[in-house]
């Protein structure tokens, strides 16, 4: 009999449990949102006063889309934002950054998580979109991956979308999609690592590349770009590596560094071009065992959380993706296609609805005006 | 050991049993399976505390909570079965627990070596320690622990079966070692069915039956009749289901089967409404003859010929199409599926049969499970209930339940009242003369005698694998049947 | 002890087993409407239903698996290839009945190498299916170079990504499987034969079941189940994606045990899994409405495989213990 009773006792915990699981997610979620969105409030109470004034000047001459009477009274119009994966630290603070700022554009920025478990799958984003949506936002701001902007056809029109940071690709499917895209052009990117790495090869250099993972479209158009440039420009330089990390992360950066030092020895190879950071950051500690810096290799980067491995002469260049530039360009975007005023904004040569947001190059020359 | 008593759930395994034996002798405790041998042993080697008695060492009184105290006290058992550590070296196994250590806790392996190395020059045995011990052969490793029990300053040494794993050259071997050992003052209990060896080997024998103490003397006052009647001489009840019926024509012949291991050359032939009882000891391969037969297990040459036609078993689906059916030793393992209703167990063999196109039609089936439950009156509060919420003696019947609905032709029965209680075993041994009575052949495969001898009209007695003879029901007894289990035809 | 005759024929562990998952997901359901207000309304349930119904169609197929004893980790990256061989052929020949068909028969002989492995070699599933995965995984990337593949037609988004009287079209999928697969598992003999061989398969084969047989179409059939994910997922997303469906067959398993099937084999229902993977969905679904941070989500995830493992582990230990004393 005792053993039964334990087992009820069991059950009825596990069920408790779950239900006060569930209940405390939902009472600390809310808090955390609130709390951030208030502090904010408080800060940016005077230039939120400031914009709307303007705002209501602009919005009178309009015949405006949706509530934007909204902020002249002080109340944050509420927009959703679907992240790319927050494991991804570049991606984590972008969302920080849209949240922070999002109160002095007008709005309560609610930000989540595509990729709740790191795997970055367009069924999980979907599950994000179906959860901001039922909030109903007034606007939709989106870190899209593969066929999401497909999904979006489905309020296509009715609230204003904005493609943060990440170039949608667009289908048959999506070709009558009405959006604005903010943010790098990966493309672009990619020559603009080039640019910066050839600056720092000498003549029949040997290269590798460690690239995001197969299949992720920054990953291939910023290779792209790499390539071309390399290939019109600098055509003595061998690109012999080019790996496509499917698990991008500092300690397969550095696996994947060991096997090129097994198969081309120290000094086999002159340089490494990264993709990322965490990538960089496997690269430069690896760099530190076998002795290298930039004196005799050359690395170069993109989005590092540091400013160390330039100070302290491993990485030869670094292209800085701003997140609060970024973000403040996309927000810009929303606010104007809330309030109608599209023309205002500076879009890409040759594109209508894309706001192209440059990276700035980081050197040695540069780096101490950066504090990161 | 005086006046031992110990009960377990539902069985008193010993009851009021003494026992003396004197220094430096060898002293066999005998009797049939489940008389309570081994459990006094686990008793006297403080595995078991006894219910009643007391238990005195050197003339002093002992009481062991554990069997570290009984090793403390100089007693050691080798069990029947061997459990060496086989990726270790021999020394490794002999010091095994006890490492004679350097600086705390490292190993002093070059003094193990070395100390086992003289253990074994002690006893004049000429093994190598280093050698690891899976390459050794039973017997080897059988020396070896007996060697490790010595080393522990044992001075009562028991083995349970010694000689039931080794050849007969071995056992030879074996025994010029006890009496090695005896010569140095070392005390030994041995545990045997065997009678030829506990001839050649003890000075006294101790016979249990039953759980009950029978009696104790000297080897030389024993003859085989005596030993072999005390160790199954008991009041015959009466009260057994008899069979009336005799049997017909031959159903089922074996010819030569040999199953690549122990079953060796086995021959017999099943007639129509037979019970054909098969007795030995535990161990002399009934269960792994009737496995190859019933597509269990393989074998490797011999024909089965099934109502004067030859046929082909290579798997239990053969046997069943054949309607050959068998009712396992192990209800739990490959008996019932426990953790499925009743009904399902019974209907699982015969699916096949019943189902149109792989589809079933539940409540025909759920018709057939209630009628043949009910015919063989299997005690459940529903077909629903799980299988093993049953009782051990429901259970069984369950097992002949789905069998019976295959209306075999052939019904092998392994040990089929094995754990169950005296009501219930009535009641199956009823079913089993009426299934004998309707014209299947069956095979009974049992440890027990009374069983075996009331029930058969035959009975086959198998030793070391092979058929050591053949008796009809009305010669048999039950020495000619323990005679028959212990002789090793060489 | 376990003496005489039992009567009593239910446990909290059996009961628990058939019912238990119901009880949760009325529990989950009152929870959600008391944190959200957004959860109660009829759209987000529905988004719900369809976000799961992937999960849902590998969970058929986990749950067959599971109860006759076997396990396939390799079914995300099943789904996977299969997604992009219905993106490649459909892009091929503009032909969609053609590329599902393709879909199906790769899914299938992903089932084939499985099953063969599993239970004909006899090699541990787990490990088996471990080694399917990555393979299968390379094997969609090469296929599909790289880079998703777009494009599926319209009548396979139809499927994965179409509404049907308001209903989503792919949960109306998933109804019409389990609806299907329950029948199978409980009135066929090979359903029967499965239970058996989960709950003991010395004593199936004893008892002249063909067990390799029957567990080698397991897993074909598992393989089937995961093409037809494949083309599903394909639909919903327009898009083969080799790099999709990474951890699905953990999605499928955990609500499955949160269903009451036992990892061990011999007990589940098609039926209880999928409400246990609607569960699944509802938190994380609830998680998301509360915007909890991503990083608790994984947290709290966690927690729930804690607890669809012990609930594992207490019915099958409550309901086999009494076979030692037998």
């Amino acid at each position: 009999m005792k053993g039964s009773l334990l087992k009820k006792l069991v059950a009825v915990t596990l069920a408790s449990a779950m239900v006060f699981q569930l209940t405390a997610c939902g009472s600390s979620g809310g808090s955390s949102d609130s709390g951030s969105s208030s502090d904010d409030a408080a800060e940016s109470s005077d230039s939120s006063a400031a914009e709307s004034s303007d705002n209501s000047a602009a919005e009178s001459s309009d015949s405006s889309t949706t509530e934007s009477s909204d902020s002249s009274t002080g109340e944050l119009q509420k927009i959703a934002f679907l992240s790319a994966a927050w494991s991804d630290e570049y991606c984590k603070r972008l969302s920080d950054a849209i949240v922070e700022h999002g109160p002095e554009y007008g709005f309560e920025v609610n930000a989540l998580n595509g990729a709740p478990d790191g795997y970055p799958d367009v069924a999980k984003y979907m599950e994000g979109i179906d959860a901001l949506l039922a909030k109903n936002p007034e606007g939709m701001m989106i870190q899209p991956l593969f066929t999401i902007p497909d999904y979006c056809m489905q309020f296509n029109g009715e609230i204003p979308l904005t493609f943060v940071n990440v170039a949608p690709e667009i289908s048959e499917a999506s070709k009558d999609l009405q959006y604005w895209y903010a943010g790098c052009y990966d493309v672009n990117i990619g020559i603009q690592l080039a640019e910066e790495m050839a600056k720092g090869l000498k003549d029949g250099a040997k290269i590798c590349q460690i690239n995001l993972a197969y299949g992720q479209t920054n990953a291939s158009q910023r290779d792209q770009g790499f390539k071309e440039w390399m290939a019109a420009n600098r055509p003595d330089v061998e690109i012999i590596e080019t790996n496509f990390l499917e698990k991008v992360d500092t300690q397969n950066a550095q696996t994947v560094f060991e096997d090129w030092i097994q198969k081309y020895g120290v000094g086999g190879f002159d340089g490494v071009a990264s993709q990322a950071g965490v990538m960089t950051q496997g690269i430069v500690e690896c760099m530190k065992t076998y002795g290298l810096d930039t004196s005799n290799f050359t690395v170069v980067g993109i989005s590092a959380s540091t400013t160390e491995w330039i100070k302290d002469g491993y990485e030869f260049c670094e292209l800085y993706q701003n997140p609060d530039a970024e973000a403040k360009a996309a927000l810009e975007v929303m606010r104007a296609q809330l309030d109608g005023t599209t023309d205002e904004l500076t879009p890409l040569e040759g594109e209508e609805n894309v706001v192209a947001v440059p990276m700035t190059s980081i050197t040695i020359d540069n780096v101490d005006e950066f504090d990161f | 050991m005086k006046n031992i008593s110990k009960s377990f759930p539902g069985v008193k395994a010993l009851d009021g049993v003494d026992l003396q034996v004197k220094e430096g002798t060898v002293h066999a405790v005998m009797g049939e399976n489940g008389a309570g041998k081994s459990t006094l042993m686990k008793v006297l080697f403080g595995q078991y505390e006894p219910d009643m008695g007391e238990i005195l060492l050197d003339g002093k009184p002992v009481h062991f909570k554990s069997v570290k105290e009984a090793v403390n006290h100089g007693i050691s058992m080798i069990y029947q079965e061997l459990s060496p550590i086989k990726e270790l070296s021999i020394a490794e196994n002999v010091f095994v627990g006890r490492y004679p250590k350097k600086m705390g806790p490292i190993l002093d392996t070059a003094k193990m070596y070395s100390d086992c190395q003289e253990i074994f020059k002690r006893w004049g045995l000429n093994y190598d320690p280093h050698t690891k011990i899976k390459m050794l052969k039973t017997a080897d490793i059988q020396m070896i622990e007996i060697i490790k029990a010595i080393s522990f300053n044992a001075k009562l040494v028991i083995m349970d079966e010694p000689s039931s794993s080794i050849s007969l050259k071995e056992v030879e071997k074996l025994f010029d070692f006890i009496r090695i050992l005896k010569k140095n003052g070392i005390t030994i209990i041995i545990i045997t069915h065997k009678l030829d060896e506990v001839f050649k080997i003890s000075d006294r024998v101790t016979v249990l039956r039953d759980g009950k103490y029978i009696g104790t003397d000297d080897i030389e006052n024993f003859d085989r009749a005596r030993l072999v009647k005390m160790m199954v001489g008991r009041e015959m009840s009466s009260v057994f289901p008899q069979k009336d019926t005799g049997y017909g024509e031959p159903l089922l012949k074996i010819k030569g089967l040999n199953n690549g291991a122990k079953v060796q050359d086995i021959s017999f032939t099943l007639h129509q409404g037979e019970i054909l009882g098969f007795a030995g000891i535990v161990g002399a391969g009934r269960t792994e003859t009737m496995r190859s037969v019933f597509g269990l297990d393989a074998h490797t040459s011999g024909e089965i010929w099934l109502e004067g036609k030859p046929i082909d078993i290579k798997c239990v689906r053969d046997a069943v199409k054949n309607d050959i059916v068998m009712a396992t030793e192990s209800r739990k393992d490959d008996g019932l599926v426990l953790c499925r209703s009743v009904e399902e167990n019974i209907m699982l063999p015969s699916l096949y049969r019943r189902s149109k196109a792989g589809f079933l039609n539940l409540k025909e089936n759920n018709k057939a499970a209630r009628e043949a439950s009910k015919r063989i009156q299997v005690k459940m509060s529903s077909l629903d209930s799980m299988a093993n919420f049953l009782s051990g003696g429901n259970q069984q019947k369950l097992i002949l339940c789905k069998w019976l609905l295959m209306n075999p032709k052939v019904l092998i029965l392994d040990e089929p009242t094995r754990g169950i209680d005296v009501g219930a075993k009535w009641e199956i041994y009823n079913i089993i003369i009426e299934l004998a009575t309707q014209g299947v052949g069956i095979i009974l495969i049992s440890s027990e005698m009374e069983e075996v001898i009331n029930l058969s009209d035959r009975i086959l007695v198998m030793c070391d694998g092979r058929i050591n003879g053949c008796l009809e029901k009305d010669e048999v007894t039950q020495e000619k049947i323990m005679n028959l289990a212990s002789e090793v035809r060489v | 002890m376990n003496k005489g005759n039992k009567l009593k024929n239910f446990s909290l562990a059996e009961l628990y087993s058939k019912f238990g998952v119901f009880l949760i997901l009325i529990i989950a359901l009152i929870a959600g409407t008391i944190i959200s207000r957004d959860f109660l309304v009829i759209s987000n349930l529905l988004s719900v239903a369809q976000n799961v119904s992937i999960y849902a169609i590998i969970a058929i197929g986990m749950t067959r698996l599971l109860i006759g004893g076997g396990v396939d980790l390799s079914a995300g990256s099943s789904m996977a290839f299969c997604s992009v061989i219905t993106a490649v052929v459909y892009n091929g020949t503009g032909n969609s009945l053609l590329a599902i068909i393709a879909a199906l028969a790769c899914g299938s002989v992903i089932g084939v190498i499985n099953g063969f492995f599993a239970s004909y070699i006899g090699l541990m599933p787990f490990i088996v299916t471990l080694a399917t995965q990555m393979t299968i995984r390379g094997l969609a990337y090469l296929v599909s170079g790289g880079a998703p593949v777009f494009g599926v037609g319209n009548a396979i988004v139809k499927f994965g990504n179409g509404k049907i009287l308001g209903i989503p079209s792919i949960f109306l999928i998933v109804i019409i499987c389990t609806i299907i697969m329950q029948f199978i598992m409980t009135r066929t003999s090979h359903g029967r034969y499965l239970y058996a061989i989960g709950g003991n398969a010395e004593a199936a084969g004893a008892s002249g079941i063909n067990v390799k047989q029957q567990l080698f179409l397991n897993y074909v059939i598992m393989g089937l189940i995961c093409g037809l994910a494949g083309v599903l997922y394909a639909g919903r997303t327009n898009s083969g994606l080799p790099a999709g469906g990474i951890s699905f067959e953990f999605e499928a398993i955990i609500g499955s045990v949160l269903g009451g099937t036992s990892m061990g084999g011999g007990i589940g229902n098609i039926v209880c899994s999928i409400v246990g993977v609607f569960i699944v969905g509802i938190i994380n679904n609830l998680m998301n409405l509360c915007s909890v941070n991503a990083f608790w989500q994984q947290v709290v995830k966690g927690i729930v495989i804690l607890i669809a493992v012990l609930l594992d582990v207490f019915t099958r230990n409550s309901i086999m213990k009494s076979t030692k004393k037998n």
